[in-house]
């Protein structure tokens, strides 16, 4: 929509005159915000047996003054001594009062400890204020070592802006970890404010934290400096461990490798490394434990290979490649591996439950063309899974691939085996590693080998395990259910792998940075309040990868954009039938996706903007475009009213064919048992072309919003694809939905269909009109 | 044909319902909370527009270090933000990123565009003037560059330059910032019905997911209908704003002066209070302690009035420029008038607005210079501006100059507009009028 896109094209910078509001005159240097900020620090000292907590509060000239009136009792412009400790008593219950910090969930009482107040001279020599309180609370008696959990929130002074800071510090000999705050100051507690004034100030007003004195449970975040490094050590590893044993002999080396073929198994029953996926493939197929040895070795394989080039990677391209950025991209990858193939699997699983003997027919449109010219929409009426030839045609059968049970195929094992080892333990990273640093390499290697058919090992086993299960259960329940279940149980298994695959991409790209639920129910919940300018906007904030997955996210959301929906169902409600109707779809968001990468092409390489007026007119043009689509539909749909039959006939191959039959304008009604010809609705450029023009005017705020917020070119274009996919996939989606009621209503419901393609054409011409007068007719606005 | 595509929808259907099923067990029991993740949007206050625009801006700085795009970008976000808080030092960071820009792309047009904008919001109106042109000249399609240059013409007082430049920018684009331009320059012309039609636009074209904006169109449009005698509709607004823009100081404080008007003098108190704590501007601190003189709380009126003068002290300091506001403030009260006179000339030789004529007529009528007071006040008058408070100083000069008819046609407008357009000033303007109708 008009106004949508233009509010991502370029956010109004001054919107409102900006002199009608109240202002103050250049800013002080003194503090980080403004004249009248209250800044505030906070740093959180957990220990074994009490929680300190410092606070301090800075306030600039403006509340300074506000607070120094308040403190002056006896009204002589003077603030004595005595005044300031009152004032400073009275501040330090009411900051304490809005100080709120948990332990467990319990509040914990805090006490002061020691309280401080001074004026130092800000602007011009007028006085700021500073206010420094320490606090301490004892913790709970608990067991020795137990993990805590703690909260802290300031809600002080809530309504004023400022420089706002967390730190937390632990105390000696306490692991602080999974911390929202980081562990090192700015300021120097608001003495020194930053002096980068293109950085927006710290607002940080609430902390969790868990601490122990104890061990630092597995997977922990350890508490983090400001620039992402770890404030502390990370916690220990056991297979790190094995290679720094202090001398290898071959006992220890035996006992070593053992060790590390155990934790490898141990490491696969760890979530996330395809077991579920290789169970799931092996009960579906007819897989037999050859297939199952074949899979661990690929595993064992992909994983040693991994494990060295990711080795290889971190020692001689660090500096290129982070290594920890790598984890997600694989994760993303091998994820993606697994959900393609339990997308295809399911596919055609499902089309073989469904389709030879839980139906007797299964139904299935296709359209052809006939050696002699005669093209048409046909139905098969008799069963699919006879052979059959039409005239000029070759033998075939219409029995969907592997729905007799297809055997495993090495290929998709193959995918399997590197989807499940492709992801590196980091602790097999961190052996390798460490053997080069202790000149162990060959030992190191061995480990890393060892890890490896550990994993594949346990990976094997399940799925062993699964596959006799699977057998053992299958034959009771053939009996039982007559084979129905056995048919449905391959669908549902792929059905597993699609979920664990979808699962897998999501945990990735929640490493990457990136929660795609929570994000994207964050910019669906902006849009919903009519920008997606924020959502978008919101792409130069996440990393490259999630970055594109969000393109693909919203490429499927640009699709459903009312201005391109209604173009497509006018195209679509000329279609009667849902395989066109899709490829409607499928054609505009290729058109679209085309326009969108030349002029993003264009755009980039010549390196201008595209100007707004330019993309207002383009706008302008899609209405026009709308309405002509709208139009079409509409007088091709009053045209054909008298025409519409139904009528049967049979070709040389003896098959029934029911033909709904539309005749262009004065086309007779011919005699159905001659040989005949149908006038082909064909899909045509029509929907290439609009989504080329759709892409065209919506290009300028895609291009300037997105290709200014990307690192290179390449990148560009590349994001550009992905949105583009995601949109084609968007539209394919839509217009199947859009083109169900009209193909459903096509055959039988003639009448209803009438309705529905009129509507479908009154509606876009409507539409078509509306977006028109907002885009370009909207009446001058004259001042006088 | 329907049914069997019917169970085929069906079954693939149930298919998807089971694979969300055990999605969402999967994900129940093995995904734990990134807290890194939350600690980018869990505690706290939720992100306003202006935050998302500035993480935004900083994100396409870090790809793009060279390119000027970023740190216009950032200017933008930063002048929102200090729009959203009412703390134009923010205004400074707006600045830096600004000179970055420039500095990467010498002279790029929104860049120049963006220096107008945050010279307006330094009060340097000529030089914003200056800006503003060049940056139509760059871009004459810019309707933003536009907005500018309305801004700067508007504030010079060059009323007639201020009418078309708004017009080319409607004509360029209608929308919320031209719509909002068009009602302030329909209302200095005294069309208050034209102005409110026009901030209804504003307000309706307003991008929801700007909350600030949205609130900023609806206050000024329920300062319109104040000014059109409508205090009911007028407070509707101001509800609407606060309710858009939870805790906005400019809503706030309009809220307080129409709850002065609906006669809830305790009611305004709190009000003041509110937006004073969120910012403590010098305009609504002297309103609040006229309002607090009128209820006898003499002490805390005090507080008030020395807060007027430390902010504009403090505002001030380094640079010898004391607000406009301050010398209405002064004269208003009577007290340091050479002060405030010697503001409002210096004020008057850099433009010629109706507002500074007025604040100038004011100050001379104080200090008894009442022929220059007259020629300055007529100037003020000069487009038909239906406010309250220059009709007042109009018919008090008047008045003190011996033209009663004069006198009693403004006090009169000036109360019918809004009789509490001051509640200190309203009194003394209600009993002049009964003097001079006596």
């Amino acid at each position: 929509m008009k106004y949508l896109r233009s509010a991502c094209k370029r956010t109004p910078a001054a919107l409102l005159s900006a002199s009608l509001v109240v202002c103050f005159a250049a800013a002080a240097a003194a503090h980080p915000l403004g004249n009248f900020t209250v800044n505030r620090f906070a740093r959180i000292e957990a220990g074994g047996e009490r929680v300190r907590l410092r606070y301090v509060v800075d306030m600039a000239e403006i509340p300074a003054f506000q607070a120094l009136q308040a403190a002056d009792a006896d009204g002589d412009g003077k603030q004595s001594t005595s005044e300031l400790e009152a004032y400073l008593t009275r501040a330090a219950a009411q900051y304490l009062g809005g100080i709120r910090v948990t332990v467990d969930g319990a509040p914990l009482p805090l006490r002061e400890v020691s309280k401080k107040i001074t004026t130092p001279a800000g602007n011009g020599g007028l006085p700021t204020l500073r206010v420094e309180l320490d606090y301490e609370g004892a913790l709970p008696a608990g067991a020795a070592g137990a993990a805590r959990r703690l909260r802290f929130e300031d809600v002080n002074n809530r309504e004023r802006t400022g420089w706002h800071e967390i730190v937390v510090a632990p105390a000696a000999g306490v692991n602080v970890y999974d911390s929202t705050a980081f562990g090192n100051a700015v300021t120097d507690e608001l003495r020194a404010y930053p002096e980068d004034l293109l950085s927006a100030p710290l607002d940080e007003r609430a902390a969790e934290l868990s601490f122990t004195t104890g061990v630092v449970p597995e997977g922990a975040k350890p508490l983090l400096a400001r620039d992402g490094r770890p404030a502390a050590r990370p916690s220990r590893d056991r297979l790190a461990e094995l290679i720094a044993v202090p001398e290898v002999t071959p006992g220890v080396a035996l006992l070593a490798l053992l060790m590390a073929v155990g934790l490898g198994a141990l490491h696969a029953l760890s979530p996330g490394h395809g077991k579920t996926v290789v169970g799931a493939y092996l009960v579906g197929s007819r897989g037999t434990p050859k297939h199952a040895a074949f899979l661990g070795l690929t595993v064992t394989i992909t994983h040693t290979l991994g494990v060295f080039a990711l080795g290889l990677v971190t020692l001689f391209a660090a500096q290129y490649v982070v290594p920890e950025r790598l984890f997600p991209v694989l994760s993303l990858v091998s994820g993606g591996i697994v959900l393609f193939i339990g997308l295809s699997l399911f596919a055609r699983r499902l089309r073989a439950a469904l389709s030879p003997v839980a139906h007797a027919h299964h139904g299935h449109s296709h359209s052809h063309d006939h050696g002699d010219g005669h093209g048409h929409d046909h139905h098969h009426d008799g069963d699919p899974t006879v052979p059959h030839s039409h005239d000029g045609g070759s033998v075939h059968t219409h029995l969907p691939p592997g729905a007799d049970g297809a055997p495993v195929t090495w290929r998709s094992l193959l995918a399997l085996g590197i989807s499940g080892g492709l992801l590196p333990c980091p602790s097999a990273l961190v052996v390798l590693l460490s053997a080069i640093s202790l000149h162990r390499v060959g030992f190191g290697l061995l480990l890393v080998v060892a890890f490896s058919v550990g994993l594949a090992a346990a990976l094997t086993g399940v799925g062993l395990a699964f596959l006799y299960a699977g057998r053992l259960f299958k034959r009771p329940a053939a009996r039982l259910t007559s084979g129905r279940l056995v048919r449905v149980l391959p669908a549902l298994s792929a059905l597993v792998i699609v979920c664990v695959g979808a699962a897998i991409c999501y945990e990735a790209l929640g490493q990457a940075g990136f929660h795609p639920a929570a994000l994207l129910g964050r910019i669906f919940a902006h849009e919903g309040a009519g920008t997606p300018a924020g959502g978008e906007q919101a792409l130069a904030s996440v990393g490259t990868w999630a970055m594109l997955g969000l393109g693909l996210a919203f490429g499927l959301k640009h699709a459903t954009e009312v201005d391109h929906v209604v173009a497509v169902t006018a195209i679509v409600s000329e279609q009667r039938n849902l395989l066109r109707a899709s490829l409607v779809g499928g054609l505009w968001g290729a058109g679209h996706t085309a326009s969108l990468i030349v002029v993003g092409f264009v755009v980039l390489a010549l390196r201008v903007a595209i100007p707004t007026w330019v993309a207002d007119w383009l706008e302008f043009g899609v209405a026009l475009m709308i309405i002509g689509l709208g139009a079409s539909a509409l007088t091709r749909a009053l045209r054909r009213r008298s025409d519409v039959h139904v009528h049967r006939h049979e070709h040389g191959g003896g098959e029934a064919h029911v033909h709904i039959h539309f005749h262009e304008g004065d086309a007779e009604h011919h005699d159905a048992a001659r040989p005949h010809e149908h006038p082909v609705t064909r899909i045509g450029f029509k929907p290439l072309v609009v989504g080329m023009a759709h892409g065209l005017a919506g290009s300028a705020a895609l291009t300037l919003l997105v290709l200014t917020q990307v690192e290179s070119v390449a990148l560009g274009l590349l994001y550009l694809s992905v949105f583009g996919a995601g949109s084609i996939f968007g539209m394919l989606l839509m217009s199947s939905l859009v083109g169900l009621p009209f193909a459903l209503s096509s055959r039988e419901l003639t009448g209803i269909n009438y309705g529905l393609q009129i509507t479908a054409g009154i509606l876009s011409i409507a539409f078509g009109l509306w977006y028109a007068y907002g885009t370009g007719v909207a009446a001058p606005f004259k001042i006088v | 044909m329907p049914k069997k595509f019917l169970v085929n929808i069906g079954t693939i259907a149930a298919a998807l319902a089971l694979g969300f099923g055990l999605y969402a067990l999967y994900t129940k029991f093995t995904v734990k909370p990134d807290p890194l993740f939350q600690a980018a949007s869990a505690p706290g206050r939720p992100e306003t527009p202006a935050d998302r625009q500035i993480r935004a801006a900083q994100g396409v700085i870090e790809r793009l270090p060279e390119a000027a795009a970023g740190y216009n970008l950032l200017a933008i976000a930063f002048m929102q933000k200090a729009r959203e808080t009412g703390d134009f030092g923010v205004n400074a960071r707006a600045e830096a990123a600004i000179k970055r820009s420039l500095e990467l792309a010498p002279g790029n047009q929104e860049a120049t565009r963006l220096q107008a904008n945050l010279l307006l919001t330094y009060h340097r109106f000529g030089e914003a003037l200056e800006v503003a042109r060049r940056a139509v000249g760059q871009q004459p399609r810019d309707y933003e560059a536009y907005g500018a240059l309305t801004d700067a013409l508007v504030e010079l007082g060059r009323y007639d330059e201020a009418r078309k430049s708004v017009q080319v920018m409607l004509d360029l684009r209608p929308y919320t910032a031209s719509y909002a331009r068009a009602s302030y320059l329909r209302s200095l012309y005294g069309n208050t019905e034209g102005a409110i039609e026009a901030m209804r636009l504003a307000a309706q074209s307003a991008n929801p997911g700007n909350p600030e904006n949205v609130a900023w169109c609806y206050v000024h449009l329920g300062d319109e209908l104040l000014n059109a005698g409508r205090r009911d509709e007028a407070e509707k607004e101001y509800d609407r704003a606060l309710f858009a823009f939870p805790d906005y100081h400019v809503a706030l404080a309009a809220k307080a002066r129409s709850r002065v008007a609906a006669g809830d003098l305790e009611g305004a108190v709190g009000f003041y209070t509110r937006s004073l704590e969120r910012v403590p501007s010098p305009e609504v601190a002297a309103e609040f302690g006229n309002l607090l003189t009128k209820l006898g709380r003499a002490d805390e009126a005090k507080r008030q009035y020395d807060l007027v003068e430390f902010i504009e002290r403090e505002g001030a300091a380094g640079a010898d420029t004391y607000s406009r506001s301050l010398a209405l403030f002064w004269a208003d009260r009577g007290t340091k008038l050479d002060e405030a006179l010697a503001i409002a000339r210096r004020e008057r030789a850099k433009r010629a607005d109706i507002y500074t004529n007025d604040v100038l007529a004011w100050c001379l009528f104080k200090k008894g210079q009442l022929e220059e007071a007259r020629a300055e006040i007529e100037q003020a008058l000069r487009l038909g501006t239906k406010d309250p408070r220059i009709h007042y100083h109009a018919g008090m000069i008047y008045h003190a100059l011996g033209d009663r008819q004069n006198a009693a046609r403004y006090l009169k407008l000036a109360l019918e507009t809004n009789a509490a357009f001051d509640v200190l000033q309203s009194e003394v303007a209600r009993r002049t009028l009964a003097a001079v109708s006596a």
